[in-house]
């Protein structure tokens, strides 16, 4: 799975206990504009940028390793909106490791153990290790959360804990959803870009948005975040490039 | 002396229509024919082969094998009479001349004998010559809107073809990777999507384009039709104990035993271009599992890609073995095993 939708086990529980560990603020690293991934990744030289995917599980890996506390085993859709990024570079070949791997990834917290590298991690902080870990301790620029009052989906602040964008729960669906991507500097050196939807397609959209429309114009895109929808217009339930919002529908350093 | 031949085939053809209505008793002969290639170049030796058979599988040796290959217009390019050998097979060489234009050529064969039922089968093959290099101009470099990405649905089984199940999503785990490499924006969509795909057959609906799909037989229609029509220079293949990927004379170039999968630390993987009867390039990519479908993304984008020059077959088999145990696709634990046209 790629967001959160379809987390295994109980979505509820996952989405508390993340919304628990989030409410612990901390201070957000450096935002960086979205447009540093031409240079930070795109551009890289070979074995330089750190492609880190989310592990799939021992039905889907053969192997079963350990995941940090609240962090389930994603689906292989993450892995297709990962492979648009890094069919886009231009230096191969790229490292590219799983969120299980002891050599990269601190394992007790999802922390990196790298410095100074240009991470990409695509998948939400359900699935996620690392991304769960720069959540968790407010290092993103935006973070999930899950208000079961407001029955919201909200992606907020890690500056102040303020929302950017929410939406009911119910509005996220086979044929909805919301995808975000951010770009920050975390405090090990590391250019980091952090992508996924709430749902599997909203990840996938977003790699797709990546390669052919944020891709192209890379250079505009100056804000350290940008949030979109996905609305399935032709009723096929694939997320084409059309049905993705034009514009972003929020966006902030 | 062509057309000569010609009054030759068909004074033939009609003989057999007379000899079929009058010597329904005799037993029935099978002839196939095959290409050394997928697809040539003007002025290359094309090797046309085959066997002539009976219905048991045994050889039949001395038959009459009558040879013709027509041009993408129809228009006959070449006649040839020759007999199987006593282990059935024939064999027959040409130079395609200089002049041969693009497209699909046809080789027709005719086997007869007497007292035997005729048999009759054809083959095709293309021009100009395709390799896995021809897609940096026909896919990856393509203009804006000339290359079709088609994913294997996950969902809608009422649109899969018989014999095609649904896709998992770890079938789509390289489709992104061979996006990325694209120059430009292409068109992308499902295998059950009646704008892209002839949901009767399998078929592309589009012609003179490119196409790249991944995922196996048993989950893609768009497979399923390559392999099926024997369109596609490898097909797969498999029985209780092993995994096939074999030509289309049924040689086979990788193989992979049941057990070896279960674990998911091995697979083999190929990656493969051809032509289409609609002119269509096309690229196909699948391991046995996901794995192998991801790695064949991950090795073409990473080891191939930057040196593409090189890779001037049409097709190649690759093998993955998980050395480290950790079960992810390392680029240093893939080895080609087999390649050709």
């Amino acid at each position: 799975m790629s967001g959160l939708i379809k987390a295994s086990g109980s979505l509820l529980a996952i989405l508390m206990i993340i919304t628990m560990q989030l409410q612990t603020g901390r201070v957000a690293a450096a935002p960086i504009g979205l447009l540093s991934l031409d240079s930070a990744v795109i551009r890289a030289s070979g074995n330089v940028a750190l492609f880190i995917l989310a592990d799939p599980g021992p039905v889907n890996l053969g192997v079963t390793n350990p995941r940090p506390p609240s962090v389930a085993y994603a689906a292989l859709s993450d892995w297709t909106a990962t492979g648009f990024v890094y069919g886009m570079c231009l230096y191969m070949p790229q490292v590219m490791v799983l969120d299980s791997s002891a050599s990269y990834v601190d394992q007790s917290d999802g922390r990196l153990k790298v410095n100074q590298r240009p991470v990409i991690a695509f998948g939400g902080p359900a699935v996620h290790a690392v991304v769960n870990y720069y959540e968790k301790a407010r290092l993103a620029p935006l973070y999930f959360y899950y208000d079961q009052v407001a029955g919201q989906y909200q992606f907020r602040r890690s500056s102040d804990g303020t929302v950017a964008y929410s939406l009911l729960s119910s509005q996220v669906t086979e044929n909805y959803d919301v995808l975000m991507v951010e770009a920050f500097t975390d405090n090990s050196g590391n250019t980091v870009f952090i992508s996924y939807g709430i749902g599997f397609k909203g990840t996938y959209a977003m790699g797709k948005l990546l390669k052919s429309r944020i891709g192209p114009n890379i250079s505009a895109y100056t804000y350290s975040w940008y949030i979109y929808t996905w609305k399935d217009l032709n009723g096929d339930s694939f997320p084409d490039l059309n049905e993705i919002s034009t514009d972003p529908v929020a966006y902030g350093s | 002396m062509i057309g000569l031949r010609l009054l030759a085939i068909v004074v033939v053809v009609l003989i057999w229509g007379t000899l079929t209505a009058d010597v329904s008793g005799y037993p029935q002969l099978m002839v196939s024919i095959f290409t050394n290639s997928m697809s040539y170049n003007p002025g290359e030796s094309v090797t046309l082969y085959g066997y002539v058979k009976d219905t048991a599988g045994t050889p039949v040796p001395y038959a009459t094998v009558s040879i013709q290959v027509n041009d993408p217009i129809g228009s006959p390019l070449h006649i040839m009479y020759v007999n199987s050998y006593t282990d059935g097979g024939y064999s027959d060489t040409f130079n395609l001349p200089m002049s041969a234009g693009n497209g699909m050529y046809t080789a027709y064969v005719t086997a007869y004998a007497y007292q035997w039922n005729p048999s009759n089968s054809l083959a095709r093959f293309s021009v100009p010559r395709i390799t896995l290099y021809s897609l940096q101009s026909r896919t990856f470099g393509a203009a804006p809107n000339r290359v079709y990405f088609i994913y294997p649905d996950y969902g809608h089984a009422q649109y899969k073809l018989p014999g095609v199940g649904l896709a998992a999503l770890s079938d789509w785990s390289a489709m992104g990777i061979l996006y990325g490499m694209c120059s430009n924006i292409q068109n992308d969509g499902l295998d059950t999507n009646g704008i892209l795909v002839d949901l009767s057959s399998g078929s592309p609906v589009f012609s003179e384009k490119s196409v790249v799909v991944m995922g196996g037989r048993g989950v893609h229609n768009v497979v399923y039709y390559y392999e099926d029509r024997k369109l596609a220079p490898l097909y797969f293949s498999c029985d209780a104990a092993t995994y096939y990927l074999k030509k289309r004379d049924g040689s086979t170039v990788g193989s992979i035993s049941i057990s070896e999968l279960t674990d998911l630390h091995r697979d083999i993987f190929v990656l493969e271009a051809f032509t289409d009867l609609k002119g269509n390039a096309v690229l196909i990519a699948y391991g046995i599992t996901w794995k192998g479908t991801f790695a064949a993304g991950l090795y073409l984008k990473s080891v191939i890609a930057p040196s593409l020059a090189s890779y001037s077959h049409a097709w190649y088999v690759f093998r993955w073995d998980d050395l480290n145990g950790d079960g992810m696709i390392d680029l240093s634990e893939i080895t080609q095993i087999a390649n050709g046209d």
